[in-house]
């Protein structure tokens, strides 16, 4: 159940080619207030930012870091890339619906806490794995609990961005 | 083990995840109706399910996270939290049901499914929590619920009632939050049932009695008692009829039950000047509120004034704090989520009925006539309401007169008497108004010139919209008939209230549960 985070990287990939081609596209008619050079280094700056914002969510159980932080960076990073494009970019950068990013992420939060009940311990307690997955030393729930957070705090940002760049 | 902690849970993840299938949902109508009824029927289900386990097996806790019962968060039910979620369960269904037939398309696919579950998943975590900061937590989580469902689909009289219940609420959670913050402070403590035994060893009479009326005033403003209740008749009375009956039903009874778990367990016991102190005030709210109630002509209003004056009888059992008068308190009090969340319902269907979205009782009338079914199911919750037998609210009235007499506070039975009859006057002009008086058209004089021709009539709602019989009237009907049934079943009921009240006077087994000592 780690693969959410490494999942997330590939989606980066996507979302940065994405994200490049309609940095390049002309947008005809419309006045833009930001310049060449921001538009075009938040290009470049996005599947960076969320790199990084990947990082200090994977690293944040014992270390600075974690799932709000980590949420925190990356929808800093598509914010910059609705401010320097327009939000019909933003949302195809996003892939899916801001709100269904909360859905998701509540969703594998609850999961997180519910995995536990199964193996008949209370409501959201801890559990680790011994066997290493992919770049994971130790799965654990916790981890999927922050990406849950992870999420959701990117979809209520970009909800509320995106909302009062629409209007 | 397994299934009790499951059961303890239940009644928080169910709306959860409910609400988190409404919003995957979005815009689809239909199947957020569906998931969301399915929702409520299923919580009904796990609260009455975990009342039943409380009552055979005493108090159930589930440690979160499994850490240890003081540093980690616990979760509680005894008799009193878990009835009064059941009770919060029952009332959520039918405010949904309701919002099926009585709101507007934009309201309900803009996302009431999905908040309404997360009120109750707030009120339900509010009755169930063990510690006072998770507390706090319900709280908030019940604000931004209200404050989403109040502001939803929003004209002007709407918002200003939002901002005025948001402010003043933001206001008694920041009050909540400073309290929480001494109490840790002095006590050392957060955990409900091991604060209650630290709370003895405390030497600080006077600082504790300060952190206490913090808590009260917190407590205070979300309960509405005198004299911090003008915000609710403002703000309950705008939204959509199902919203006011879920917040009539849940909101201010949240503010009190906290009140009874943290004065009861916390503050009362250590110091004499809490008894005339809610006396006092309980007897200011009551007549405060009834007064207020029949000074209104709206219907909204007028039910809202009620709600106001009748949380005095309960704030009057726990100022009494004998098991008697809590016990007629708790009783009392879900007896009330009932019937207020009744007569709001019974309050959109008149409103439908006569095509008058404001609920101004002025232009009503003759409703006797063409709505004869609607007319009988007001008696039920009127009757309660005014405390008349065979009624719920008859015997806990009775409960609480017997508990002040016995403790000789005259006065205070003076005024719930008062309230009473002021009550029973204020249901009865409320009838006569809707429904007995002739209708405005004939009133006026002239011939009948036919419901099309009123003026303050608008396109989408007409005189005589019908009410259908499944969405409509079921709901009323069940929560009507809960109220005769816990009126004919007082005995049992009353037993059960004790019960729950003895749990707060005397709280040795729900430390011993909440702190995992052996039964």
């Amino acid at each position: 159940m780690n693969d959410p985070s490494a999942r997330k990287e590939e989606d980066i990939m996507k979302a940065s080619d994405g994200a490049a081609a309609a940095a390049h596209a002309p947008v005809a008619g419309k006045a833009r207030a930001t310049s060449l050079v921001l538009s075009t280094a938040a290009t470049y700056l996005l599947p960076l930012l969320l790199f990084l914002s990947v990082y200090a969510l994977a690293r944040g159980h014992n270390l600075p870091g974690g799932g709000f932080i980590g949420g925190i960076i990356a929808a800093s990073a598509f914010s910059l890339f609705a401010i320097t494009h327009d939000a019909e970019a933003a949302h195809r950068a996003l892939r899916l619906h801001p709100r269904l990013y909360i859905v998701i992420g509540l969703f594998l939060a609850g999961g997180a806490g519910l995995a536990p009940m199964v193996a008949g311990k209370p409501f959201l307690t801890a559990l680790w794995a011994d066997a290493p997955f992919l770049f994971i030393q130790e799965p654990n729930t916790p981890l999927i609990f922050d990406t849950g957070v992870y999420l959701v705090v990117i979809g209520g940002v970009m909800t509320i961005f995106i909302s009062l760049m629409e209007d | 083990m397994m299934p009790v902690p499951m059961i303890i849970i239940a009644p928080i993840l169910i709306p959860f995840f409910t609400a988190l299938a409404c919003l995957a949902a979005w815009g689809r109508r239909r199947v957020q109706r569906r998931i969301c009824i399915l929702g409520a029927g299923v919580l009904c289900l796990a609260g009455g399910q975990l009342f039943i386990t409380v009552w055979r097996q005493g108090v159930v806790t589930l440690r979160l996270g499994n850490w240890p019962a003081p540093y980690g968060i616990i979760l509680a039910a005894d008799t009193l939290g878990a009835s009064l979620a059941a009770v919060a369960a029952v009332i959520g269904l039918a405010a949904i049901v309701s919002a099926t037939y009585g709101m507007d398309r934009r309201r309900e696919t803009e996302g009431f499914y999905a908040i309404a579950q997360v009120m109750l998943m707030g009120a339900c975590g509010a009755f169930l929590t063990g510690d006072i900061f998770n507390l706090y937590v319900w709280f908030e989580v019940l604000l931004i619920a209200s404050f989403v469902l109040l502001s939803l689909g929003g004209g002007k009289a709407q918002l200003e009632g939002t901002v005025k219940y948001v402010a003043l609420n933001m206001v008694a959670s920041a009050i909540f939050l400073a309290a929480v913050g001494l109490f840790y402070g002095v006590v050392g403590t957060l955990n409900l049932a091991d604060a209650a035994v630290k709370v003895a060893e405390v030497n600080a009479p006077a600082l504790m009695g300060a952190i206490g009326l913090m808590f009260l005033l917190a407590f205070g403003i979300k309960a509405a008692i005198f004299p911090l209740y003008f915000w609710l008749p403002a703000a309950y009375p705008t939204p959509s009829f199902p919203v006011s009956a879920l917040f009539g039903g849940l909101l201010t009874k949240v503010g009190l039950y906290a009140m009874i778990r943290t004065h009861g367990l916390l503050f009362i016991p250590h110091a004499d000047f809490w008894g005339p102190l809610l006396l006092t005030l309980a007897g200011l709210t009551m007549i405060a509120g009834m007064m207020g109630a029949l000074s209104q002509r709206g219907f909204g209003r007028i039910i809202s004034f009620n709600l106001v004056g009748h949380m005095g009888y309960m704030l009057m059992g726990l100022g009494l704090f004998s098991p008697m008068g809590l016990a007629g308190a708790i009783y009392y009090m879900a007896a009330d989520m009932i019937d207020i969340a009744t007569l709001f319902l019974i309050g959109g269907a008149v409103a439908l009925a006569t095509g008058n979205a404001g609920g101004d009782t002025r232009r009503m009338g003759g409703l006797w006539e063409r709505r004869p079914f609607l007319a009988a199911l007001f008696i039920a919750p009127a009757m309660s309401l005014s405390g008349l037998p065979p009624m719920a609210g008859f015997w806990g009235k009775l409960g609480l007169l017997r508990a002040a007499l016995a403790d000789r506070h005259y006065w205070i039975a003076t005024a719930a008497l008062a309230a009473a009859f002021l009550t029973l006057l204020s249901m009865a002009r409320l009838w006569e108004a809707v429904f007995w008086k002739p209708p405005p058209s004939e009133r006026h004089g002239g011939p009948e010139r036919g419901p099309e021709r009123r003026p303050e009539q608008r396109p989408e709602q007409r005189p005589d919209q019908n009410i259908p019989f499944v969405r409509g009237y079921a709901p009323i009907l069940v929560l009507a008939g809960l109220s005769l049934l816990l009126g004919l079943l007082a005995e049992p009921a009353f037993q059960v209230a004790r019960s729950a009240a003895e749990n707060i006077i005397d709280p040795a087994a729900y430390i011993r549960a909440a702190l995992g000592e052996a039964p």
